[in-house]
């Protein structure tokens, strides 16, 4: 069953065009990563998935329910932190998750949540006086009150420090674990790969790429590169260039990186064996998501 | 009920506000020193043979002040009810809960009404107090009278101010507008009426038989209204002392009313539609 349905939708605002034609489904029971760079309209198609905005073309479903005609029901399920989640300066951490829950009509102790995302020990203090991170967990925690089908985390490492993210990775493989669904949006491939099962990668307002992480390696990526030592290495590459369809190929150190594009591993070590290179050692590095992700998201797709 | 934990978040948040306890201090001590003014000063401006003051004289001398003050106060405690969440970042945190717009519009004007409620209540009870002690004792009905038409204006003026703050998305504009509004109903209302009757009386000054539309203009401001519903209600009251109001139906109290009532509702609703509608 998919919990969200996202059917051409289109967001104009004015002559900027933040939305293009996008349409996503998500499965029940998976952390999805909905990646792309700022300004690529992530936070507005999470804004029109919580009607803040309303999309000019198109329509979306959450749970089946119409975002705007029946918000309750959606909201009621469903746990939100925000892009650029601002707290009540004067009101304590206490007394926001205590708000949600009133709002949800969940019995409970607040201090449970805060608990969970590292904040309880300041529970009592005022929000206002909270650290970028502080807010963060503060706002995390907000969006896990009442354990809800679906969280919509919008940006959810950022103020984080490094252990911070793995914490909050943690929460959400947990929360997954419990049978939610978690639609995650970030701009940083790395936080997205640590635990996302599925990615949409969205470019200029539009899809450009929706799969698993492994699926996008292998479409992109084609298998990384090689790294090859030789006694030649100005031989080897000269060899290794001749491969049909092989990328760049680097000469350093008495090393040759060769970046593989559509040419197999097996035929760049044999054209350089018979060139009459002697070979010492050679090592594959996969491409890293981060590569992956550029080659989405700054070339210009070639398709 | 959603309203209602909106209204309780916001009254809770309003009280730790240190703005908010020291307009109200000033306030207070406003009253105290108007009210005091008058039980100094009032024997010694009436000539000899007058009636000494009563408590409704007093109460009525405190009237016009409550009508500059409250509006401002209104004004203050609502202007940034909505845009400033906006600009905070607070406010998709707020509407991501299950909240309509409607309920974040309605639980912000209940509950920022109860702030102004709160001062207005001290302050009133101060008044009321000190009269009963150096004038006379003050008629429950006369103090029941004036605190419902004081609070029902500054209501209103929170709900301009709401109003206000869920059509703009800057809360520079937003107080601007409030700047504009009270010049509006507290200056340039009257200054309008009177040139009006210049226009349509050649005189500038109404003198002591002003035409009927001259004070049913007047009644169509806010806190023209709500001098207008007190000087209707509160029976052997002269606001106007040395005018003669004529006696034509729609100058009576309860148009008054309504007309606080229209400023109440109205601006509220205009200010909602354009909140729904807009893209945060």
């Amino acid at each position: 069953m998919s919990i969200i349905e996202i059917d051409g939708v289109t967001k104009r605002f004015g002559d900027v065009t933040a939305v293009d034609g996008l349409s996503l489904s998500v499965e029940a029971g998976i952390i999805y990563g909905f990646l792309g760079p700022n300004g690529a309209g992530k936070t507005t198609t999470i804004d029109m998935m919580l009607d803040f905005v309303r999309p000019t073309e198109g329509s979306i479903s959450i749970f089946g329910y119409h975002p705007r005609e029946d918000i309750k029901e959606v909201r009621q399920r469903t746990g939100v932190l925000p892009e650029g989640f601002g707290v009540y300066p004067r009101l304590t951490g206490e007394r926001h998750v205590e708000f949600v829950m009133e709002s949800k009509g969940i019995e409970g102790d607040p201090l449970d949540y805060l608990e969970r995302t590292g904040v309880a020990h300041a529970a009592d203090r005022k929000a206002g006086g909270y650290s970028t991170g502080m807010k963060q967990r503060l706002g995390f925690a907000m969006a896990l009150v009442g354990e809800p089908d679906l969280m919509i985390l919008d940006e959810p490492s950022s103020g984080l420090d490094p252990n911070g993210a793995r914490e909050m990775q943690q929460i959400i493989r947990e929360e997954r674990d419990r049978g939610a669904t978690i639609f995650f949006s970030s701009h940083i491939m790395g936080q997205v790969e640590a635990v996302c099962e599925r990615v949409a990668i969205l470019r200029e307002g539009k899809l450009v790429a929706e799969d698993t992480i492994q699926g996008l390696r292998d479409t992109v990526g084609g298998g990384g590169r090689i790294i090859i030592s030789t006694d030649d290495s100005k031989a080897a590459a000269q060899a290794a260039s001749t491969v049909d369809a092989v990328g760049q190929v680097e000469t350093a150190d008495g090393q040759i990186r060769v970046t593989l594009g559509e040419a197999k591993k097996l035929d760049i070590l044999q054209a350089i064996d018979e060139a009459g290179v002697e070979l010492h050692d050679f090592r594959t590095e996969e491409a890293s998501m981060d590569e992956v992700f550029k080659s989405y998201t700054q070339e210009v797709a070639e398709a | 009920m959603s309203w209602q934990v909106i209204a309780r978040k916001e009254f809770s948040d309003a009280m730790r506000s240190l703005v908010l306890w020291i307009v109200s201090a000033v306030f207070v001590a406003f009253s105290v020193l108007l009210v005091g003014s008058y039980i100094v000063f009032e024997g010694e401006f009436s000539p000899p043979d007058a009636d000494p003051g009563t408590a409704l004289d007093a109460l009525v001398f405190v009237l016009s002040p409550i009508a500059l003050i409250a509006p401002i106060i209104g004004l203050v405690v609502g202007y940034k009810a909505i845009v400033g969440e906006r600009e905070s970042g607070s406010l998709k945190a707020l509407l991501s809960l299950p909240h309509t717009r409607w309920d974040v519009m309605f639980g912000k004007l209940v509950g920022r009404t109860m702030v102004v409620v709160i001062p207005l209540v001290v302050a009133l009870v101060v008044m009321g107090g000190l009269i009963t002690v150096f004038v006379d004792p003050v008629s429950i009905l006369d103090f029941l009278i004036i605190f419902v038409l004081s609070v029902l204006l500054a209501a209103v003026f929170v709900a301009i101010a709401v109003a206000i703050s869920g059509a703009t998305s800057s809360s520079t504009i937003a107080g601007a507008a409030m700047f504009g509004i009270y010049l509006l109903f507290l200056l340039f209302w009257d200054l309008i009426d009177l040139g009006l009757l210049y226009i349509f009386e050649g005189r500038l000054t109404p003198g002591q038989n002003p035409p009927a539309w001259y004070f049913f203009f007047d009644m169509l401001s806010p806190d023209g209204a709500y001098i207008a519903a007190a000087q209707g209600f509160l029976p052997g009251v002269d606001i106007f002392a040395g005018t003669n109001i004529p006696d034509v139906w729609y100058l009576s109290p309860w148009i008054a009313l309504v007309v606080l009532l229209f400023w109440l509702v109205v601006p509220f609703v205009i200010g909602y539609q354009r909140f729904k509608e807009a893209d945060l």
